[in-house]
């Protein structure tokens, strides 16, 4: 399971390292401002278009692999940001534990319930447009509860190990045990946690192209689906709606089975077996 | 009173213990009665510079809890922890992590106490780093040094080691230097060999001794075996239920216990070539007592000798026996009566 | 007793909570860039209904007076009125608030029926064709891009076969019949629901039968199961009365952990099948810039979320007879 989501992520990362190329061979291939001159309607797949072209003659397949691109981008920029957050505080609030402690996970549960996409939604009425990284970011400071809350509850069973205690006593601050001794332990989780945090970012972005509050500028799998919606084309063109979801259904399908390989190797009633080995 | 007391008189004790108190107190903190454990109460101990002094009692008698505020990993609630004749009991910031360079600790269990994602060369190096000492080249060679002073050999080729590919013998041992790589005062050892095979901890035991000679520095050395304490120490004292029932000379304590719960121990060592029911003392009850541990003897409901009007009210003062030999029970004066 | 006052504890949280999305979405408002004023009152309106709306929100009042007038008329049932439809907010989402809940409810519940019994029985068949074909099949629903199956439904059943309608939830010449009945109008209402509820049905059944394959695989090793099997009671006994109810707690959990997730869901087919529910009218709230009918479609959002999150807490309290609180 978990290769074959690796297997996918190989290919998806192709496609986004590939969707440079396009425009390099014929300026009318570019994702946003290509324009085949012959065509100004969607068209079905031909040799000169591999995936068909949209309303006004862009090159579909372009439009793909730059939808590859936005997404990795989206989702690895949101989760490493959110996987950040989250982990400091979580360290933060299982170490000094009391009242910052309470706060912090009284945030972290406050955040949690809400749902992102509608809570984006509404920083859009206040903000107007929201550009690609605005986007990241939102998403970022929305998804951090959940990482918070893993990292804490690690760390609580560690903070009480004789080998912190080891450290406190050898005379290491506060700061020097959160960095160099409880880090180390909680990386690999928040490693795993941050395969799941892609995926939920690279879902919002797409949900909200396709709600129509996308970044007008990238062409994401999101947006072509939203042109397709918007466009009164669903009836007449499905070539045109496959290829981005099931872009986004697989993409997110590997992530969600690279975690869960991940999760097996961590998981750690398998972990004791192997450990003093 | 002590001998080594009176040998030096302005010397001030290595550690010094003035009614010493810490309470646990489980659940919330609105309601102060309920689930509080009494973890020590009222301890006083003076432990004297350049011995090994061994602290016995069985699971729960408080002893690690002692240990734990001797190195400041928790703080009393009453009372005063003198080191060298500085209270250390509520220091904290720049004196507190001088504090920290003079006393070190030893671990019970050596799969716990050492970072998993830390080198061999990296846990040893650490205290240095954090006390800034022995910087530039000198601080390899001194990590290589305390290595082989504890034993690693060849220190060289376990410096890139991670604890996970090492022995419970040689955790132990980096644990060790880890702790001595700092050249502290006093060091203390909860139990470090209750997670070993025995001939690993004959080893370390022996490790420990050569290096409190070498080092001339304090060792606080913890047990619930009075065999490990006789044959380390040269002072013991005897914790029951966070008291200190009886302290003194090892050799006099084991040779002569005063107190039927020290009298209980012994008779609990297992014994070669007797039979197993064969008891020296005897003064364990088959049914336990009840009793409030608020007031009266703490030993009073598993005590043989125990005499209800007399036990169950009051708490025995300690009583003196010469060379520092002393016990907490009305009993103790004619105790070596009940023997044999 | 412990359990209602419980509640209470949850319910003045919860209250708390409220006030401060409320504070927060406030002065987000009015730290925005552009004009507060311009965005609460609508450029078509009338000049002395203007000032009327004016003076009702405080608008020329300093920021903190603002606040206050705004906690008011709020609590006193007045969100504003919507631009688009010039209508009270209450009123529009008093419309809408029942669509929503038929729709997300009826989906929710029938997803988790079918998913738990399904989890249940491929939980027991351990590693055999049925359980590999089946977990991935729900993985593969677990995962799909919801807009974009929505969109597939709708293309195929609609468009291509068109057995069901395309849009909304009735049709206008049925309702406006006097002749048709009540049995009609339910059928109707059905036929327009079936898509979208086929839509969300795929989305949550998939998470539904994951999470209980999950635990009930977990269930199988617990030391009670090895010894109902000694006790030789059947299989069918072991799973339905010894595993099942056991493995059903954390579905619990995973609905109110999930509820976020789904309610985003459910936003998003409403839109597709331009179901008139809250979901759809806050996304059209947003994209027409209709400010006062999107702060109250969020907040209906927001409240019914913390209630749902009480409800579940609630329940697995009853469920589990381990917990107290």
């Amino acid at each position: 399971m978990g290769r074959l989501g690796v297997l996918l992520l190989a290919l998806f990362a192709l496609m986004a390292v590939g969707s440079f190329l396009p425009p390099l061979i014929d300026p009318m291939y570019h994702p946003m401002t290509g324009v085949d001159p012959e065509i100004t309607r969607a068209t079905p797949p031909s040799w000169r278009h591999w995936l068909g072209t949209d309303f006004i003659g862009r090159d579909l397949l372009s439009q793909l692999l730059a939808g590859a691109r936005v997404a990795f981008m989206v989702g690895i920029s949101a989760a490493f940001v959110s996987v950040v957050i989250g982990t400091a505080l979580g360290l933060v609030a299982g170490y000094a534990g009391r009242w910052t402690d309470t706060v912090l996970m009284r945030l972290a549960d406050m955040i949690m319930v809400m749902p992102t996409l509608l809570v984006v939604l509404m920083m859009a009425v206040f903000f107007g447009q929201l550009s690609i990284w605005s986007i990241v970011l939102m998403i970022a400071l929305f998804r951090w509860p959940g990482v918070s809350r893993v990292i804490r509850s690690r760390t609580l069973t560690l903070k009480h190990r004789p080998f912190i205690e080891a450290a406190r006593i050898a005379g290491a601050s506060h700061l020097r045990i959160l960095i160099v001794h409880l880090l180390p332990n909680v990386l690999p989780l928040a490693l795993l946690y941050m395969t799941f945090r892609v995926t939920s970012a690279i879902i919002i972005e797409a949900a909200l192209a396709f709600l129509g509050f996308g970044d007008p500028g990238t062409v994401s799998w999101g947006m072509m689906l939203q042109w397709v919606w918007k466009t009164g084309h669903m009836s007449q063109a499905p070539c045109w709606l496959l290829p981005p979801g099931i872009c986004i259904s697989l993409l997110t399908l590997s992530f969600y089975l690279l975690g869960r390989a991940m999760d097996e190797v961590l998981d750690p009633r398998l972990r004791k077996e192997k450990g003093v080995g | 009173m002590n001998p080594a007391e009176s040998n030096s008189e302005h010397e001030a004790p290595a550690i010094a213990l003035d009614y010493l108190r810490r309470v646990y107190r489980g659940g919330g903190w609105s309601d102060l009665s309920a689930d509080k454990v009494v973890a020590l109460n009222n301890v006083t101990l003076s432990i004297p510079r350049n011995c090994i002094f061994g602290l016995v009692g069985e699971s729960g008698s408080g002893k690690s809890t002692l240990a734990r505020l001797i190195v400041r990993l928790e703080q009393p609630d009453r009372g005063a922890i003198r080191i060298n004749g500085e209270d250390i009991a509520r220091v904290c910031g720049r004196p507190l992590k001088r504090f920290r360079r003079r006393v070190q600790m030893i671990f019970q269990d050596p799969y716990q106490s050492l970072n998993p994602y830390h080198s061999v060369r990296r846990i040893v190096e650490e205290p240095l780093v954090i006390h800034r000492l022995a910087p530039g080249g000198r601080r390899r060679s001194k990590i290589i040094d305390t290595l082989a002073m504890v034993g690693i050999q060849p220190p060289e080729a376990y410096l890139c080691r991670y604890p996970h590919q090492l022995s419970g013998g040689q955790r132990q041992r980096v644990a060790i230097a880890r702790a001595m790589v700092l050249d502290p005062d006093i060091l203390v050892a909860d139990e470090p060999t209750s997670m070993l095979d025995a001939s690993i901890s004959a080893q370390i035991f022996h490790l420990l001794a050569d290096i409190q000679q070498r080092h001339r520095m304090t060792l606080l050395f913890i047990t619930h075996s009075l065999a490990a304490a006789h044959y380390l120490c040269d002072t013991i004292a005897v914790m029951y239920r966070g008291h200190i029932v009886e302290s003194g000379p090892a050799r006099t304590v084991i040779g002569n216990p005063k107190h039927p719960y020290t009298q209980a121990l012994l008779d609990a060592l297992p014994k070669f070539g007797q039979h197993g029911r064969e008891h020296r003392f005897d003064t364990l009850r088959e049914l336990e007592l009840a009793a409030s541990f608020t007031h009266g003897c703490i030993f009073y409901s598993r005590c043989r000798r125990a005499q209800a009007h007399l036990c169950a009210h009051r708490a025995p003062k300690r009583i003196s026996f010469g060379q520092g030999h002393s016990a907490a029970c009305f009993f103790a004066a004619d105790a070596s009566n009940a023997s044999r | 007793m412990t359990l209602f006052r419980y509640i209470l504890r949850r319910l003045a949280e919860i209250i708390v909570i409220f006030l401060i999305i409320q504070t927060v979405l406030f002065f987000l408002f009015h730290l925005a860039p552009g004009d507060p004023v311009a965005r609460m009152v609508d450029p078509n309106m009338a000049p002395e209904e203007e000032t009327a709306l004016i003076r009702e929100w405080g608008l020329d009042q300093p920021l903190g007076t603002q606040y206050l007038y705004f906690l008011r008329n709020f609590y006193s049932g007045r969100f504003g009125v919507s631009f688009h439809y010039g209508a009270p907010v209450a009123e529009i989402i008093g419309h809408r608030l029942p669509n929503t809940v038929l729709l997300f409810t009826t989906a929710v519940v029938l997803s988790a029926l079918v998913g738990v019994r399904v989890g249940k029985y491929v939980a027991w068949q351990k590693h055999s064709h049925v359980d590999m074909v089946v977990t991935m099949a729900a993985l593969v629903c677990h995962t799909l891009f919801l807009p974009w199956i929505a969109m597939l439904i709708l293309w195929f059943f609609a468009f291509k076969v068109g057995w069901f309608p395309v849009t909304g939830m009735i049709s206008p010449e049925l309702w406006s019949n006097p002749a048709s009945g009540g049995l009609m109008k339910a059928l109707d209402v059905l036929h327009h629901m079936a898509l979208p509820l086929l839509t969300l049905f795929l989305i949550h059944f998939g998470s539904f039968l994951l999470v209980m394959r999950g635990s009930m695989r977990d269930v199988l090793t617990e030391d009670f199961i090895f010894t109902a099997r000694a006790k030789g009671l059947p299989e069918r006994v072991i799973r339905d009365r010894h595993a099942a109810p056991n493995a059903a707690l954390p579905v619990v959990t995973y609905v109110g952990l999930s509820m976020a997730f789904s309610i985003n869901g459910g936003a998003l087919t409403e839109t597709v099948f331009s179901w008139p529910g809250i979901g759809r009218e806050l996304v059209f709230a947003v994209s027409n810039n209709d400010y006062p009918l999107a702060l109250g479609c969020f907040l209906l959002i927001a409240w019914v979320v913390l209630m749902a999150n009480l409800i579940i807490d609630t329940l697995y309290a009853c469920l589990d007879p381990r917990i107290c609180y």
